[in-house]
């Protein structure tokens, strides 16, 4: 999952988070797979035991129905980690911190807006 | 195992006086019983504790002689080790130094010194006298058997603590309780399961990937 030469983000849902609440987290999914896409992979991690929703993820989309990775990472409420190349952490934040990623990510990277096609 | 020996040696006992015609109880044990003779001989002795050299008192004043050079010898030694370390972790401090920003580099200087330090410490262990083996021997078990020994050396050789706090390719603004950022991505099993969706965690066996 992390091999490779992209970024990879982590979106926790949070230990009680679910379809119900996830459309922010898609949002952000989409945000990040659209202004770099081939860059970062963006992956959910939905906590506890989620309803099933007949919605299609076009993101992928991780169950951890018994908040292993959750403990793992220490996350109560949603939140966001960024792991670069070298499977170092380069970002952390809460759900509502996704423009300060964005800007992190504007500073560091090369999004697909500023690639301007001479004609 | 070698505790039993003593009630192996009455059942045999009790046996042969079977044997001999002589049916009687032996120290409260019945002869009703297979034949413990073979088993006896099947048993390994009891080993003889070798007295251990170091902790021997010495006995003649040139033993003594020799102990007190040795442990001068092995003093210098350690002694020396200590002094080439904190040398190194100095000349490394002193290397890192950057002459515009005036400052060191304190991760290279851990990096260089974590290098020397573990490789004298292996020619230490590979070269060691016999005092270096008789502490090796003395206080080995103990450190590696100590959890914190044990995850510290863990965590080094998967790299886990080392981390570049304060970098600029970090950015942290909290969230949760565990890893900041820019330190080392933790490990974590991920389960495949049909479709565009996996399962975290220790569930199910099948099809175990890792992060």
């Amino acid at each position: 999952m992390l091999r490779g030469t992209h970024w990879t983000l982590l979106i926790f849902s949070g230990r009680d988070g679910g379809p119900a609440d996830s459309g922010d987290l898609i949002e952000v999914a989409h945000e990040i797979t659209a202004r770099f896409p081939d860059t970062v992979k963006p992956h959910l991690i939905l906590g506890g035991f989620p309803i099933a929703d007949s919605a299609p993820y076009s993101t992928t989309v991780l169950l951890d129905p018994m908040n292993h990775a959750h403990d793992h990472f220490g996350v109560k409420d949603a939140c966001l980690y960024l792991i670069r190349p070298d499977l170092y952490l380069g970002f952390r934040g809460k759900l509502n911190d996704a423009p300060r990623l964005l800007e992190y990510l504007d500073r560091l990277l090369v999004s697909r807006e500023s690639i301007r096609i001479p004609s | 195992m070698l505790s039993s020996r003593p009630m192996i040696d009455r059942l045999a006992a009790a046996t042969q006086a079977e044997s001999n015609g002589k049916r009687k109880e032996v120290h409260g044990v019945t002869t009703l019983l297979p034949d413990f003779n073979s088993l006896r001989s099947t048993m390994p002795a009891t080993p003889r504790r070798r007295p251990n050299p170091f902790l021997r008192p010495f006995e003649t004043k040139a033993d003594t002689m020799n102990g007190l050079r040795k442990l001068k010898r092995e003093g210098s030694h350690i002694l020396r080790l200590t002094i080439r370390i904190s040398a190194k972790y100095r000349q490394a401090f002193r290397q890192s130094f950057d002459h515009k920003s005036k400052l060191c580099d304190l991760h290279a200087t851990k990096e260089k010194s974590m290098l020397n330090g573990t490789d004298q410490a292996y020619t230490t262990l590979l070269k060691a006298g016999d005092l270096g083996r008789a502490a090796a021997r003395l206080f080995g078990p103990f450190l590696l058997s100590s959890e914190i020994v044990r995850k510290k050396m863990r965590h080094t050789l998967e790299e886990i603590d080392i981390n570049y706090r304060e970098g600029p390719l970090a950015v942290d603004h909290g969230g949760s309780d565990g890893p900041r950022a820019d330190e080392r991505m933790l490990d974590s099993t991920v389960v495949k399961m049909p479709g565009n969706q996996y399962l975290c965690g220790k569930c199910c066996a099948e099809h175990i990937g890792r992060f």
